[in-house]
């Protein structure tokens, strides 16, 4: 699928070096935002849901990593801030586990939507 | 689970007593993830992937059987019967949250289910668009995570299989 491979050159190794940490992540959010709007796009297509697993697996690859330093005592964000950001986690944890056992392309615009929110604050620089 | 609590429990609250709620299931989230804290830091990522690995499979496993699974019935792993082993394994927080988020699906068969979904992603919504302005107003140089190498790691994740 050609959407899905161009998306996954976005952010080759050349890109990500000349970011800085909140680009960084902001593009991350935007491309997993990017993948899940492609299987959408695509719905009818995937009849295996593979496009949908492989997109749901790269969010929460993403979201792992925030969940993992969110719980790091050591983490240097402001306690509101990150018990918001860890409530979004377990929210999108049990969302890709509902999608992925019962799909409905429906399902993943709250995905699309909080991913995108947070790259708009996090380029609000 | 905060949020579905929240969500059930929060019917057309006002926005200000929404955003109140906002910061008890915020608290609660924290809580309920700090017994596995101390498991989680450091290698918290790996163990996250595993268990997600775990719940994927699971996932899939239902969605290949076509038909709506009531997932208390698949899990816990043990005879509804036996009482004693139930409560202790309830006792072990981290099961006993994986046991809950398992049944969210479940939870939401029918209308109320229909409702209780448009809830939570309602709820969901207004702590991104908060989590959006707390981020916006960072010092410049603060991200979410600390961890580029990692953060790194997964952007390049192929996602096409």
């Amino acid at each position: 699928m050609m959407g899905m491979q161009t998306i996954a050159q976005e952010l080759d190794v050349n890109v990500m070096d000349e970011l800085a940490g909140r680009e960084l992540e902001a593009a991350v959010l935007n491309k997993a935002a990017a993948l899940l709007e492609e299987v959408i796009g695509h719905w009818e297509e995937d009849a295996d849901h593979a496009l949908l697993d492989n997109a749901l697996k790269y969010n929460q690859g993403l979201w792992s990593v925030f969940q993992a330093e969110l719980l790091d005592d050591s983490n240097p964000l402001p306690a509101q801030l990150r018990e918001s950001i860890l409530s979004l986690s377990s929210f999108v944890d049990r969302r890709i586990f509902e999608v992925m056992a019962y799909p409905e392309p429906a399902k993943l615009d709250i995905l699309i939507r909080i991913n995108r929110g947070l790259a708009d604050g996090l380029m609000a620089h | 689970m905060p949020l579905l609590h929240t969500a059930q429990a929060g019917g057309a609250a006002m926005p200000v007593a929404r955003l109140a709620e906002h910061a008890r299931v915020a608290s609660q989230a924290v809580r309920s993830t700090a017994s596995e804290g101390t498991s989680l830091a450091g290698g918290g990522y790996g163990q996250l992937r595993a268990r997600q690995d775990d719940l994927n499979e699971l996932a899939q496993a239902i969605r290949r059987e076509g038909a709506r699974v009531e997932m208390h019935k698949l899990f816990p792993p043990y005879p509804p019967e036996q009482e004693d082993r139930m409560a202790y394994l309830d006792q072990i927080s981290g099961l006993r949250r994986q046991i809950e988020a398992l049944m969210f699906p479940a939870a939401q068969a029918g209308e109320s289910g229909q409702k209780q979904a448009t809830q939570a992603n309602d709820l969901a919504s207004d702590i991104s668009r908060n989590s959006q302005k707390m981020l916006a107003a960072l010092n410049s140089k603060q991200a979410i995570s600390g961890n580029r190498p990692l953060l790194e790691a997964v952007a390049q994740m192929d996602p096409v299989q």
